[in-house]
C-alpha cells in the first residue's frame, strides 16, 4: 500500500491483488474480463484508472482483459425533505428544497464485482480453428 | 449520466494486446466476487481506531491543499495547549522531514511519513508511524495529511474527525471544486484570516459555498499569528477532547 503516484494507482493495485488472489483460489490462469463498480461520489476517475491499470497488468492474469465499469447512479438522501433524490455532481442541492443537506446513499462504491476467467486446461476457439 | 435509477455499463477497456485467442464459452467461468477494493485499507483502520479508543486519544485528519497553512496552524496549536493537553502528530508529505522539523521544535512528539510517489496517506502508513510514537498519555493526535484536496477524501485512516482546512488566499469556490472532501469534512478551518484586508476573498460566499456541499459543517475562522485568532480553534480542541 501507500506507493501510487495517483491514487487511483493504488486503487488498481488493490484490485490486481484481489483479482489475483481469486483467480488462484479458483484456479484460473487467465481473467478475461473483470467488472468494477465505481460510484459517481467515489472520487475515483476511472480514465486515470485505466492509465494505472495500463501499467500494472503486464505479466499479470488481468494482462489481456476486457474492463467493465458499471457506474451506478448517484443517489441522495435529504435530511430535511427526508427524500431520496438522484445527485448530479455539478449542482448537489436537493431539486425540492435546494438544500444541500444530504447523505450518500449510493454512489460510494468501489468493487470487484466478478471475474470471468479460464483455467489452465481449457481449449481456444481459435486455436481449435487453427487446427481445423 | 443515467436518470432512470438503471446502472450504467460505462467505459470498457478491450483488450489492449489486440485480438486474442478466444477460450470457447462453455470453458469460461465467472466468479462473483462483489468485494471492496478499499477493504484492506479499512481493515487498517478499524485497528487503528480500536487503537484511539482503547487508548482514549482524539484523533483528528487534517485534510488541504498545499499551502493551506497547516503546518502553522500546528506549530500555533502545539504552543498554545502547552502544559495543557498531550497532543502528538504525524507529518504526511511525499517528501522531506521540513514540517516534522518543525513540529518537533515545539517539543511535541512527532513522525514523519514520507509517502514518496503517494498523494495522501492511509491506514497502513498510519498504523507504521503509531508504533514509532510514544502513545502513553496522548490526549490529541494531529495527522496532517499530504497537501491534496482529492485522494486523502477516499482513506479511512481511524480518525475522530476529518478536519478540511482552506486559506483565504485560496478561491472561495474550493468546496465546491472539490466536494467529496468537503462533503466528507466534520469541520472547516478557514486558515489565515489576517490577510482578508489584502485580498478579495468573500467570505460569505465561501461559506455559502461550504454549506452548499455540507449543510451544518462547522466552520470556524483562524489566523495563527494574530493573538485571538486561535480562539475558536482552540476552543474546538479543548471541547473535543472533555467529551472524548
Amino acid at each position: 500500500m501507500g506507493e501510487d503516484p495517483i491514487h487511483e494507482a493504488g486503487i488498481a493495485q488493490n484490485v490486481v491483488r484481489i483479482v489475483e488472489e481469486a483467480a488462484r483460489a479458483n484456479a484460473l490462469v487467465r481473467v478475461h474480463k473483470l467488472t468494477l463498480e465505481i460510484g459517481q461520489f467515489s472520487g475515483v476517475e476511472i480514465d486515470a484508472l485505466e492509465f494505472a491499470f495500463r501499467a500494472l497488468t503486464p505479466g499479470t492474469v488481468l494482462e489481456t482483459a476486457e474492463i467493465e465499469y458499471v457506474t451506478p447512479p448517484l443517489v441522495l438522501y435529504c435530511t430535511q425533505c427526508e427524500n431520496e433524490y438522484l445527485g448530479d455532481l455539478d449542482d448537489l442541492r436537493c431539486p425540492a428544497c435546494m438544500q444541500s443537506c444530504f447523505e450518500v446513499v449510493q454512489g460510494r462504491e468501489l468493487a470487484v464485482k466478478s471475474i470471468a476467467g479460464t483455467s489452465g486446461n481449457a481449449t481456444t476457439a481459435a486455436g481449435e480453428e487453427r487446427n481445423e | 449520466m443515467s436518470s432512470e435509477g438503471e446502472c450504467e455499463r460505462g467505459q470498457r477497456r478491450k483488450n489492449p494486446s489486440g485480438p486474442e485467442s478466444l477460450p470457447k464459452q462453455e470453458d469460461i467461468r465467472v466468479i462473483v466476487l462483489e468485494q471492496n477494493i478499499l477493504e484492506q485499507n479499512e481493515w487498517y483502520a478499524q485497528q487503528n481506531r480500536a487503537l484511539f479508543r482503547s487508548r482514549g486519544i482524539h484523533t483528528l485528519n487534517l485534510m488541504s491543499s498545499p499551502g493551506s497553512g497547516k503546518t502553522t496552524l500546528l506549530v500555533e496549536t502545539l504552543q498554545r495547549l502547552k502544559g495543557e493537553l498531550c497532543c502528538a502528530v504525524i507529518e504526511g508529505d511525499q517528501q522531506t522531514s521540513n514540517d516534522a522539523l518543525r513540529i518537533a521544535a515545539t517539543q511535541v512528539p512527532v513522525v514523519q511519513i514520507n509517502t514518496r510517489q503517494s498523494c495522501h496517506l492511509d491506514a497502513y502508513h498510519v498504523q507504521r508511524a503509531l508504533e514509532a510514537l510514544p502513545l502513553d498519555a496522548v490526549q490529541l493526535l494531529f495527522i496532517e495529511n499530504v497537501g491534496n484536496l482529492i485522494c486523502p477524501a477516499n482513506f479511512d485512516l481511524g480518525e475522530n474527525e476529518k478536519v478540511a482546512l482552506m486559506s483565504v488566499t485560496e478561491g472561495e469556490d474550493k468546496p465546491l471544486k472539490y466536494p467529496l472532501l468537503f462533503h466528507l469534512a466534520d469541520v472547516l478551518v478557514l486558515t489565515k484570516l489576517d490577510l482578508l484586508p489584502y485580498l478579495r476573498f468573500d467570505l460569505q460566499l465561501c461559506r455559502q459555498n461550504a454549506l452548499q456541499v455540507h449543510r451544518g459543517v462547522q466552520i470556524i475562522e483562524t489566523s495563527a499569528y494574530t493573538p485571538d485568532g486561535m480562539h475558536d480553534w482552540l476552543a474546538y480542541l479543548r471541547e473535543k477532547v472533555r467529551a472524548h
